[in-house]
């Protein structure tokens, strides 16, 4: 993807793909992909793999973590007691 | 109890948020039922994601909780409460991984390995020809899911909070720097490696 990029490109590109660039950055990386359209290829990959991990989902929490919690605070309630 | 929606990083407390960490802070045990059962999903996933352990990221969730509610008269609403919440959650689970480095080790479930090599192929794809990609198929991709589960396990865990918080909790840069108390082009910076890293790692699954 980005062995031959400067880094701070790179940057710009994971900025813009995250919708984190201001405008001028983004005048920026719009005339050096003028320039260099391999860097739309950078682009969409770091768009890939954004879709990626995003589609990894998200987990509920188990029910006990309150019970666990709970105990714990009235246990160091308990300890803390003259 | 589902976690409520949440804007993290919001910079203001609501009244019923503020009014909710008055009475835990008098030590009303149903408000923490409460606050507890309002964050325990994001704040769960999230260490998951960076611990790789269900049972140790049950464990630290708990410790966050222990943690805030301990502190909760130290926190003076200067950042959202998720933030602050957030920002202790990372440093327990950061410790954890330094302290254990068991991640990477892991086996993983049987039927998680049933189509990978079809799923490694369409990665390989995606990655070669990324303009061909629709989002909409790859978020419904289970096999890709697998894969990007046990890449980002594969990443150091400095690289590994910064995906996570980034593309799975879809915070800004500015949230992220509230979080782990850096400065805003250092988050540019750690992103864009740590994406880097992990387009490497998955090209070497492929």
């Amino acid at each position: 993807m980005s062995d031959r990029i400067d880094p701070e490109v790179l940057e710009l590109v994971n900025a813009l793909a995250d919708g984190q660039i201001s405008q001028s950055e983004r005048a920026r990386l719009e005339r050096l992909i003028e320039r260099d359209p391999g860097l739309m290829k950078v682009l969409k990959q770091v768009q890939v793999l954004r879709s990626v991990v995003g589609a990894i989902g998200h987990e509920q929490a188990p029910s006990h973590i309150w019970a666990g919690v709970r105990d714990r605070i009235e246990r160091d309630s308990l300890i803390g007691q003259p | 109890m589902r976690s409520e929606s949440l804007q993290p990083g919001t910079s203001s407390l609501g009244r019923d948020e503020a009014r909710l960490l008055a009475r835990c802070r008098q030590g009303d045990v149903a408000a923490m039922e409460t606050l507890v059962l309002r964050y325990q999903d994001r704040l769960y996933n999230a260490i998951l994601r960076i611990c790789g352990d269900p049972e140790d990221a049950a464990e630290l969730t708990q410790d966050t909780f222990v943690k805030v509610i301990e502190a909760l008269d130290r926190f003076r609403g200067k950042s959202s409460f998720y933030t602050w919440a957030f920002r202790i959650a990372i440093n327990l689970a950061l410790n954890h991984c330094q302290r254990r480095r068991r991640i990477g080790q892991r086996s993983l479930d049987a039927d998680e390995d049933q189509g990978r090599s079809e799923a490694s192929e369409r990665l390989r794809d995606l990655l070669s020809d990324p303009g061909s990609a629709d989002p909409a198929v790859v978020a419904q991709d289970r096999e890709l899911q697998v894969l990007a589960r046990r890449a980002l396990l594969e990443l150091d865990e400095q690289q590994r909070v910064m995906i996570v918080l980034r593309d799975i909790e879809g915070m800004s840069y500015a949230q992220i720097a509230e979080v782990l108390d850096i400065e805003l082009g250092t988050v540019r910076s750690r992103l864009s490696r740590a994406r880097e890293a992990l387009r490497r790692v998955l090209e070497s699954m492929i």
